[in-house]
C-alpha cells in the first residue's frame, strides 16, 4: 500500500491489522477499513457474493475469476504488491541432507496435478523452487529490496 | 583423488576399510556422516509445523494442505501449530531457536520472512534471511486492492480522486503487509 500510495500521490490513513487478512476481513465488510491490499484467497467469496469491491488486482495478467477488474499494471502501477508468496523453512543449522529431502517431498507433493487443481480453486498458484539454495537467495534478496525501500520511504514502525 | 597411487597402498586401504567397518559393526554405528543418517532416517517422528497466524488466513491454508499431503507421502505425522502474535514474530523467533533436525518447520510468507525483519530490527531477536534455512517458496497468490461496498470509488482513479478530495487522514485503510506501514496519519 504504501509503494501504490507513492506512486499515486495520494495520502491514506495506515491502521495496522497484526494479525493479516483474518482480521482485515470483518473490518473491511463492516466499512471500518475502507481499502486494503489483500490477498484474493481470504476475498474472493465476498467479492462474489458483493460484499466487497477489488478495484485492482497485482496479477501480470487480468484473472479469470475477476474478468472486469484491471490489473495495477495496465494501470501504469507496474511491480507494485507482486510476488507475495508462501514458503516453507527450517532453522538455518538444519543439516543439507535433511532440507534436501524435506525439499523432495515437498516438491513430490506440490506437482501433483489434483494439488494444483485444488489450490488453484483457492487463488493460490504453486510456484515451486527449483531448490532450497534458490529459495533462500530469494529470501535474502528480498529482504534487502524491502530493507531498501523503507529506509528509502523512511517508513518506520512505532 | 583417492584412487591408490599402486599396489601396496591399495591393499593398505582396503585393509583400513574392512579394519573401519569391524569397529563400525563393533559400536552398531553406521559409516555413514551424521547429517546424511539423519536424512536417511529422516522423519522418524512427527514433524512439527510452525505458522505465525490463527487458523484460517492463507498462509495457515496452505501450510495443512501440505502438511495432509506429507503425513500421506512420508507416513509420519506433519502437524500444523499456531503461533500466532508480533505480526509473526513470535513464531519467527520460536523456529529460529528450535533444534536444527528437520522436526521444527515453519510455513511464511513475504512478510513475515522479508519485511518483518526491516520493521522489527529492534524488537525482533533473531533475523529470518540468516537464522532460517528456505526450503521451498510454495504457492503465489494474487492480491487486490479491495474496498468496502459503502466506499464510493469504483476504480483506482476514483479512488485517487476520492483520496484527493478527502485530503489526507480521510480514508481508512490497511494493507496486507500491515507490519510495513506506518501507524496512524501518514
Amino acid at each position: 500500500m504504501e509503494k501504490f500510495k507513492r506512486a499515486a500521490g495520494i495520502e491514506l490513513t495506515h491502521v495496522p491489522y497484526k494479525d493479516g487478512a483474518a482480521k482485515m476481513i470483518p473490518s473491511l465488510l463492516s466499512d471500518e477499513t475502507q481499502v486494503a491490499f489483500i490477498n484474493l484467497s481470504s476475498t474472493l467469496p465476498h467479492i462474489r457474493a458483493g460484499r466487497m469491491k477489488a478495484l485492482a488486482t497485482t496479477a501480470p495478467a487480468r484473472l479469470p475469476e475477476l474478468p472486469d477488474v484491471p490489473t495495477l499494471a495496465e494501470l501504469g502501477y507496474a511491480g507494485i504488491g507482486t510476488n507475495a508468496w508462501q514458503g516453507m523453512f527450517a532453522p538455518a543449522a538444519t543439516p543439507k541432507p535433511v532440507v534436501d529431502k524435506i525439499y523432495g517431498a515437498v516438491a513430490t507433493v506440490l506437482t501433483k496435478p489434483d494439488l494444483r487443481d485444488s489450490l488453484g480453486k483457492q487463488m493460490m498458484t504453486v510456484e515451486l523452487s527449483k531448490s532450497p539454495q534458490e529459495f533462500t537467495a530469494l529470501v535474502r534478496r528480498e529482504t534487502q529490496s524491502w530493507g531498501d525501500f523503507l529506509r528509502e520511504a523512511k517508513i518506520k514502525i512505532e | 583423488m583417492f584412487q591408490p597411487s599402486n599396489r601396496s597402498r591399495g591393499r593398505f586401504r582396503a585393509r583400513s576399510g574392512l579394519a573401519a567397518g569391524a569397529l563400525c559393526a563393533a559400536f552398531a554405528a553406521s559409516p555413514l556422516p551424521a547429517a546424511a543418517q539423519s536424512a536417511e532416517s529422516f522423519p522418524s517422528r512427527p514433524v512439527k509445523i510452525i505458522v505465525p497466524y490463527a487458523p484460517g488466513g492463507a498462509t495457515d491454508i496452505i501450510a495443512r494442505i501440505v502438511a495432509a499431503r506429507l503425513t500421506d507421502s512420508l507416513g509420519q505425522s506433519f502437524i500444523v501449530e499456531n503461533r500466532p502474535g508480533a505480526t509473526g514474530n513470535v513464531a519467527l523467533e520460536a523456529v529460529a531457536k528450535a533444534p536444527a533436525d528437520g522436526y521444527t518447520l515453519f510455513v511464511g510468507n513475504v512478510s513475515t520472512n522479508t519485511i518483518n525483519e526491516n520493521t522489527f530490527a529492534g524488537t525482533l531477536t533473531i533475523k529470518p534471511s540468516r537464522d532460517l534455512v528456505g526450503i521451498a517458496k510454495l504457492v503465489e497468490i494474487p492480491h487486490i486492492v479491495g474496498a468496502s461496498v459503502a466506499f464510493p470509488a469504483n476504480s483506482i482513479a476514483e479512488l485517487i480522486a476520492e483520496a484527493a478530495r478527502r485530503a489526507s487522514a480521510a480514508i481508512p485503510t490497511s494493507t496486507w503487509k500491515s507490519s510495513s506501514g506506518r501507524r496512524g496519519s501518514s
